[in-house]
């Protein structure tokens, strides 16, 4: 079948001459990698200058389901045309990621690995069954440029924070600042863990929120190493956990659904713990907790800045979600309801650095703790009007969450 | 009814995984197919021939022995890559043998007495070329595995380990295994094939009872597995194919020459 013509023409999209006197395993690599690279239909030329590699290379041929399509002897050496003759990988007709393009699907491709948008996957690839796969319940607008802010904000436990700079405190003051780090390192974990929780059941194809939660974790970290070492710092100590604390992160680590989560974790509790945070940047009796506590408060309004792009996105496209986010607070608020919701170590320590251990600063202390409580709440509403609830169910909603903040 | 029973002999543990999928896939179309797993083709030929099975994936050897016995027995599909198999001879690069005629008085090893691939086939090339077993060449055999019809490839690689210990001057092997042993760097700088033959057909789905309800059912069944999804796609790989294609005219004349050199060796 010496067809001369098919050979002149650019029938083919990629050649090779092997001048080596056998099928080497270093070729017979380049050969099966060429492969998946084609297209079923499209032809290849290879050229084989000594003769003894042929029966090694049509053995090729025929082993690997391509056929001969003509074949030809010049000075060069033997060539042949061969045709790929079936489709080995699924093409991504998407642009993949650049940083810019939002990723185009509503739901995430069923064969679809862990690999990065627009790569083209193999046919025979795994399914995964990543179950968060629609764009709808995962997705917020501003995702991409949080993950760029979260890049350029990131800082260091070790040179941000100048820990030698810590003063020796009053022992009252430094025990009430040990027990509101230990407080903090424990609601970080909750903050790190429910992202991780949810980060492996979503589709890589949504790889801008994989990343960003990726940064909401090493931020939390960061957090948890900077809460427990500002405790650890002096003689002190870390202090106590309680059962009304863990009674609520627990009733938020057992939510299994990720929109749900993402309002109790975004929105509602780190939107607390913004607050939180203010009070504690006005408060604490030391510049050096000061600064860590106002680094934290940066890392928590990007996460905020998610949830609250999410749940609004969401609510706009459905109000009826709203009663569905209400239920999701009012269940765990039976549960919560069942013992004391308040940390009251948590609340006394406040007080103290709020206004002073005498019994005068004390009592201005707890005054100011109790407008801490119904700023809270005021800007809870806020946030969620934000999101477009209406007051009413914004201030019920409101009313339900957790006494522990987040 | 019953389901349709497929026989398979079971060369390999991935022969299960291979037919869990088809199974799954048969299901979820509601095609109602069962596997049955045989450790020899003897085996499977007779529970053919006995109707235990209603079809059976059977080597090119295991398909005429059945033709034999049941002259009604007719060969439906088979792997694209069943079609135009070819087997090889390798010697020593520096051994002078180029051709079948120079192993004339030389020392050759087969694979095992049952490989259509690794000896069956070869031999009778010999034979076509004037070769006769024990007179023109010593004729040695390694018959590992023996009711596999050579599907482990066992045989293939013990021949290899003897070739190089330079106990033969040549061996018969399967083109695709010669694949695998260059990529497993097993195939070694010194040996080299100086012989490709001709095609021949492999493996098929043999049925023995013509114009039974389910043959063309299972044939569109195969036929239109949809090769876009992952299972189906793994399952081929697993399997060495692309596609599954009918056997017509051209693939059954590729049982020919295994029919005469089964004649000719009274393998029947
Ligand atoms: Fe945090
Ligand atoms: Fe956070």
């Amino acid at each position: 079948m010496e067809r001369q013509d098919l050979f002149l023409m650019n029938t083919y999209v990629a050649e090779h001459t092997i001048r080596s006197s056998s099928l080497t395993q270093a070729w017979l690599l380049r050969l099966n990698a060429l492969l998946p690279t084609l297209r079923m239909g499209e032809i290849f030329k290879v050229t084989v200058v000594q003769r003894s590699v042929s029966f090694e290379f049509e053995g090729w041929v025929q082993v690997n389901r391509c056929s001969l399509v003509a074949t030809s002897s010049d000075l060069e050496g033997f060539s042949y045309l061969v045709r790929k003759d079936f489709e080995s990988h699924t093409l991504s007709d998407e642009q993949g990621f650049d940083g810019r393009t939002e990723p185009a699907l509503d739901v995430a491709p069923k064969l679809f690995g862990l690999m990065p948008r627009g790569a083209h996957i193999e046919n025979s690839s795994p399914l995964y069954a990543f179950e968060l796969s629609e764009k709808e319940f995962l997705w917020a607008k501003n995702v991409t440029r949080l993950y760029e802010e979260a890049k350029q904000n990131q800082w260091s436990a070790d040179t941000d924070i100048d820990w030698a700079a810590i003063p020796d405190l009053d022992p009252e003051i430094e025990t009430a600042i040990c027990q509101v780090m230990t407080y903090l390192a424990e609601n970080e974990f909750s903050a790190l863990y429910i992202p991780g929780k949810f980060l492996s059941k979503i589709s890589p194809y949504y790889m801008e929120l994989v990343m960003f939660l990726g940064t909401i974790i090493y931020d939390e970290a960061r957090h948890i190493e900077a809460f427990s070492r500002r405790a650890n710092a002096k003689k002190i100590g870390l202090q106590y956990s309680t059962t009304a604390t863990q009674r609520s992160l627990y009733s938020l680590f057992i939510e299994k659904d990720y929109f749900k989560t993402s309002f109790l974790l975004h929105v509602l509790g780190e939107g607390t713990f913004l607050d939180l945070l203010d009070f504690l940047i006005k408060y604490a009796p030391d510049p050096v907790t000061k600064k860590i506590v106002t680094l934290a408060k940066k890392d928590e309004q990007r996460h905020v800045n998610y949830g609250l792009v999410h749940v609004k996105a969401l609510v706009q496209a459905n109000p009826k979600r709203i009663a569905y986010l209400k239920e999701a607070v009012d269940s765990r608020k039976v549960y919560l309801d069942e013992m004391n919701q308040e940390n009251e170590l948590l609340l006394s320590s406040l007080a103290i650095l709020a206004g002073g251990s005498d019994e005068d600063g004390y009592a201005l202390g707890y005054e100011r703790v109790e407008q801490l409580k119904k700023r809270m709440g005021e800007n809870r509403v806020r946030r969620m009007i934000e999101c477009g609830f209406d007051e009413e169910t914004a201030k019920e909603i409101s009313m339900s969450h957790t006494a522990n903040f987040m | 009814m019953a389901s349709l029973m497929v026989g398979v002999v079971a060369y390999d543990p991935k022969v299960v995984l291979i037919w869990e999928i088809i199974r799954d896939y048969a299901k979820e179309k509601k095609f109602d197919l069962d596997y049955v797993l045989f450790s020899n083709y003897e085996t499977q030929v007779q529970a053919l021939l006995d109707h235990k099975v209603d079809l059976a994936w059977n080597t090119n050897v295991a398909w005429l022995r059945t033709k034999k016995r049941a002259p009604f027995a007719e060969a439906l599909l088979m792997r694209d890559s069943d079609v135009d198999f070819t087997s090889m001879f390798i010697a020593h690069q520096d051994s002078n043998i180029q051709t079948l005629e120079d192993l004339k008085n030389k020392r050759v090893c087969f694979g095992s007495g049952d490989s259509a691939q690794a000896f069956i086939l070869p031999a009778y090339y010999l034979k076509e070329q004037g070769l006769e077993p024990n007179r023109d060449y010593t004729m040695n055999r390694m018959d590992s595995d023996l009711g596999k019809h050579g599907d482990t490839g066992r045989s293939e690689y013990d021949i290899l380990e003897k070739l190089k210990n330079n106990e033969y001057d040549a061996i018969a092997l399967a083109t695709s295994t010669w694949m695998r042993m260059i990529e497993l760097g097993l195939s070694g700088s010194s040996l080299r094939p100086f012989y490709k033959s001709r095609g021949y057909s492999h493996c098929n789905f043999t049925n023995i009872t013509p114009n039974a309800s389910y043959v063309n059912e299972f044939v569109e069944f195969m036929l239109g597995m949809d090769t876009q999804r992952s299972d189906i796609t793994k399952m081929m790989e697993m399997e060495a194919l692309s596609k599954w294609v009918i056997t017509g005219e051209y693939e059954l004349q590729g049982y020919n020459d295994l029919e005469s050199a089964m004649k000719w060796l009274n393998l029947f």
